[in-house]
């Protein structure tokens, strides 16, 4: 299954749940329900339950279930502990001035 | 009195007429406010014109340049700004209802580069609600109704720039600064017919615009060439200290400068799964003049793997982030489409896990495509698979397909600029793609000005 399919609308932005929902669209697959996207649903309507209608709470549920296989196809990439994300922590220095470097050892 | 013909000139050939002081900033504002005011107004182009601003700032330009103080090829030289960029003391409404009465006392950073270089404001262009962050639906998504497309007003420009998109192709201003995070300039230059330029990540300072996502939002000019992009981001570019992502002046600043050897460009065999067959013909013919024109063309692949994936949790993640007051406070509800009500809440549910996870894959994907770019200058492919669709049309269902030249493009941050190539049989406008290594911006233009000067797709305007 691609899993890199994608909303066409989303495109310019959106979620990679929304995103990965194209998937279904696309090429209906069967996607067991699992104790993970159960719980992201669940803490979506605990947290915001009273402000959602039946038929959010259902597109809540499909995009989520939808959009679960490419998050596990992320997951399942390999990816080596030297691996480090390319924009590192940058001290803040504000506005001072640079410290000069320090001469080499003779 | 300007005729129609004057509005539709390019940014190099106004500036020429500006500078010669045969066509007055003061009459080609006025006559660019009136045309927003009619056929703007019609098309949803604009969500504010800024009429007091722009003439003060025409006359201001006229002024100086009669005196001879000719400040370059921006000076009285009239545009539109994407409703995310601050202007100050005019609405910026993120396109959204929940910032419906926002304003700034002050002036985005691209905004107040224009400024100096004497450049008109006529109005902030019309957008889709928060750019899209929260997901959306609909190409209506937008507190000033769905932008209508120039060359069939029953069709979408595509978004999240859409008035950014109806404004050139419309003749409403000489150029329009727009922003991508996925595809959203690159998307409204193909639907509207214009040239559009999506700048190197980091090359034009984001201070004063709203943030959806930090570490891939972009900012870039959509004009009548390639050239005038280029005219444009040599104005915008440079550092800007209220911007984390922004480069130093030495890497930031844009600087065009042709490239001296016969581009090489790699035709990607692999950037749209299924292209409209009238498309990919206009595309190979495309192909065919810049082989003509003396590039050399050969096939290239992008490399597979979870990249959209990741570049979707990194926007979702981030966008939950940058909006979580309004997720919270549960205003979401007061935008215009059904998905963005509810795209917040599901952001938020992504594991801080997964969003470390896609920036390092970020990591691997950033050296794979640079490897790919030590055999071409660039990347090219159709701009869309499809030409412009219906403003009814359900883009959640009606329209998937991958996408993995504006994944890995804008995961990267690498420049694109896209090009009208030529028109469908129904006459809606068709664009051609040249993706650059990061920081080469210059062979994205050199590509795309190679093709615009032979060819005259780049001409052709909407009859309104």
């Amino acid at each position: 299954m691609k899993i890199s399919r994608r909303v066409f609308g989303s495109l310019i932005a959106a979620s990679a749940l929304v995103r990965a929902r194209a998937v279904e669209a696309a090429e209906p697959v069967s996607i067991q329900p699992n104790a993970e996207v159960e719980a992201r649903i669940q803490w979506i309507f605990t947290k915001y339950g009273s402000r959602l209608n039946d038929e959010q709470r259902a597109d809540i549920r499909r995009i989520i279930t939808g959009g679960q296989p490419a998050i596990d196809a992320m997951r399942a990439y390999p990816l080596g502990n030297e691996v480090g994300p390319p924009v590192p922590f940058r001290v803040y220095t504000g506005k001072r001035r640079r410290p000069p470097a320090k001469l080499e050892a003779k | 009195m300007i005729g129609e013909d004057v509005l539709y000139l390019t940014v190099g050939e106004l500036a020429g007429r500006i500078r010669s002081r045969r066509l007055s900033p003061v009459e080609l504002t006025e006559a660019y406010l009136r045309r927003g005011e009619t056929v703007g107004a019609r098309l949803n182009a604009y969500a504010t014109l800024t009429r007091d601003r722009a003439m003060a700032e025409a006359k201001k330009a006229e002024s100086e340049i009669n005196a001879g103080k000719y400040r370059g090829p921006l000076h009285g030289m009239p545009y539109a700004a994407k409703d995310l960029l601050a202007a100050k003391g005019y609405p910026t409404t993120w396109g959204a209802r929940p910032y419906a009465g926002q304003t700034f006392d002050y002036d985005a950073n691209v905004i107040t580069r224009l400024t100096n270089a004497g450049a008109i404001l006529l109005g902030k262009a019309a957008m889709i609600e928060l750019a899209g962050g929260m997901g959306y639906r609909f190409g209506t998504a937008s507190i000033s109704g769905g932008a209508k497309n120039p060359w069939n007003e029953t069709c979408w420009t595509c978004g999240s720039s859409s008035g950014s998109g109806a404004i050139v192709a419309a003749g409403l201003a000489a150029f329009a600064i727009g922003t991508e995070t996925w595809g959203s300039i690159v998307c409204p230059s193909a639907y509207c017919g214009v040239s559009g330029l999506r700048p190197t990540f980091g090359r034009v300072g984001r201070g004063g615009a709203m943030a959806l996502s930090y570490s891939m939002d972009k900012i870039g000019p959509l004009a009548r060439s390639a050239a005038d992009c280029a005219i444009v981001l040599e104005e915008i570019s440079g550092h800007d200290s209220n911007d984390t992502g922004s480069l130093q002046d030495n890497e930031a600043f844009f600087r065009y400068a042709q490239p001296q050897h016969p581009l090489r460009i790699g035709v990607l065999t692999n950037a749209w799964k299924d292209v409209n067959p009238e498309i990919a013909k206009i595309t190979n013919d495309a192909i065919a003049v810049l082989r003509s024109a003396g590039a050399s063309v050969g096939e290239a692949a992008l490399p597979e793997g979870p990249w959209e994936a990741a570049a979707g949790v990194v926007i979702s993640v981030e966008g939950a982030s940058a909006f979580d007051t309004l997720i919270e406070s549960g205003r979401v509800a007061e935008l215009t489409d059904p998905l963005g009500k509810i795209g917040g809440y599901m952001n938020q549910t992504v594991p801080g896990t997964d969003y470390e996870r896609a920036l390092r894959i970020r990591t691997i994907i950033q050296r794979k495509i640079d490897d790919l770019f030590t055999h071409f200058d660039v990347l090219a492919a159709a701009s869309l698979p499809i030409a412009a669709t219906p403003m009814s049309t359900n883009l959640e269902t009606d329209l998937s397909f991958a996408d993995p030249l504006g994944g890995i493009g804008n995961f990267c941050g690498l420049p694109a600029l896209s090009v009208p190539s030529s028109f469908t049989s129904k006459n809606l406008p068709v664009g051609i793609q040249f993706v650059g290594r990061a920081l080469d911006d210059d062979a994205v233009v050199a590509a795309a000005e190679r093709f615009q000067s032979n060819t005259n797709w780049h001409r052709r305007h909407p009859q309104l």
